[in-house]
């Protein structure tokens, strides 16, 4: 059991990175500190029963996760559940080719990754449908672990590394077409059939 | 079966070297832990190619969506947790 009266001290250095995934999943500065706010106040009341030792960190963005689907998000429109099951399971360094790649040299994905910028990244992120981005965002931002992500959002383990998969080649696909806008990427090639997406 | 544990030499049609690479970008990623799937991969150019540009990527994901929560809201819950503790107020009227 853990002691109330400890809590801001225990609880307040992640402040930081919960405002951050609040930010990724509400699109919203305003909401976003709402969110963090409701989560604060959420986990104070529920911290007699967190278990010390345990992953508070872990702990905290389940319940702002939970705050978010349950709370905050029910006061918008329910977003329809969308599968990315079609996305094409591409991958960057298959459509740095030709002409592109010889003249970019050995270093054309680190053009790419450089050149892209941090609010295409973002606007790219943003753009997921809601169960990838959390998923994603969770993972490749925050650095959980599948295990933990899949306690966080309590779903199985496979449903994580699947969702993960898909969003991230989404959110290439995405970066991709940043790329082609600038002349470095080839175009997609109609007659290549996509492969499985399965993970 | 050994067999089934071969790389193909084709990423996106390979199930070891996307387990592999799965594994890497799990969690936090720390050098050592990429280097040990590199020599994995060692013998397949396209496989260790794939590894670097999502690790590269995962880094790009985690750099660009940091953000610094606004002073003010720190100060705000700060201040509403202390008045929750002195007050005994009820935290549904939040």
């Amino acid at each position: 059991m853990a002691d109330q009266a400890t809590f801001a001290e225990q609880a307040m250095e992640y402040m930081d990175q919960l405002y951050s995934a609040a930010r990724r999943m509400t699109r919203n500065a305003a909401d976003a500190e709402d969110l963090v706010q409701e989560t604060y106040l959420r986990a104070y009341r529920g911290f007699g029963n967190f278990q010390q030792g345990t992953n508070l960190r872990a702990w905290l963005f389940r319940i702002l996760t939970n705050a978010f689907i349950n709370s905050y998000r029910s006061k918008q429109r329910k977003p329809k559940s969308v599968d990315l099951a079609g996305v094409e399971d591409l991958y960057l360094h298959q459509r740095l080719g030709g002409d592109t790649k010889a003249a970019l040299g050995a270093s054309a994905e680190d053009v790419l990754m450089e050149t892209i910028t941090e609010s295409e990244i973002i606007d790219a992120l943003e753009s997921l449908p809601e169960e990838y981005r959390i998923t994603v965002l969770l993972a490749d931002v925050e650095g959980f672990a599948y295990k933990e992500i899949a306690e966080i959002l309590d779903v199985p383990m496979g449903t994580v590394m699947s969702r993960l998969h898909r969003g991230r080649k989404t959110l290439q696909k995405r970066l991709l077409e940043f790329g082609q806008t600038r002349g470095w990427v080839d175009p997609p090639d109609p007659d290549r059939a996509p492969a499985s997406a399965g993970i | 079966m050994s067999s089934e544990r071969q790389c193909l030499g084709v990423p996106n049609q390979c199930d070891y070297s996307r387990e592999l690479i799965t594994r890497a970008l799990d969690g936090q990623p720390t050098l050592e832990s990429i280097g040990h799937v590199r020599v994995e991969l060692a013998n397949c150019l396209p496989c260790v190619l794939v590894l670097d540009v999502e690790v590269r990527f995962k880094l790009a994901m985690s750099q660009a969506c940091r953000e610094s929560a606004p002073a003010e809201l720190q100060v705000r819950i700060t201040e509403t947790l202390q008045r929750v503790v002195l007050d005994d107020l009820d935290i549904e009227d939040f």
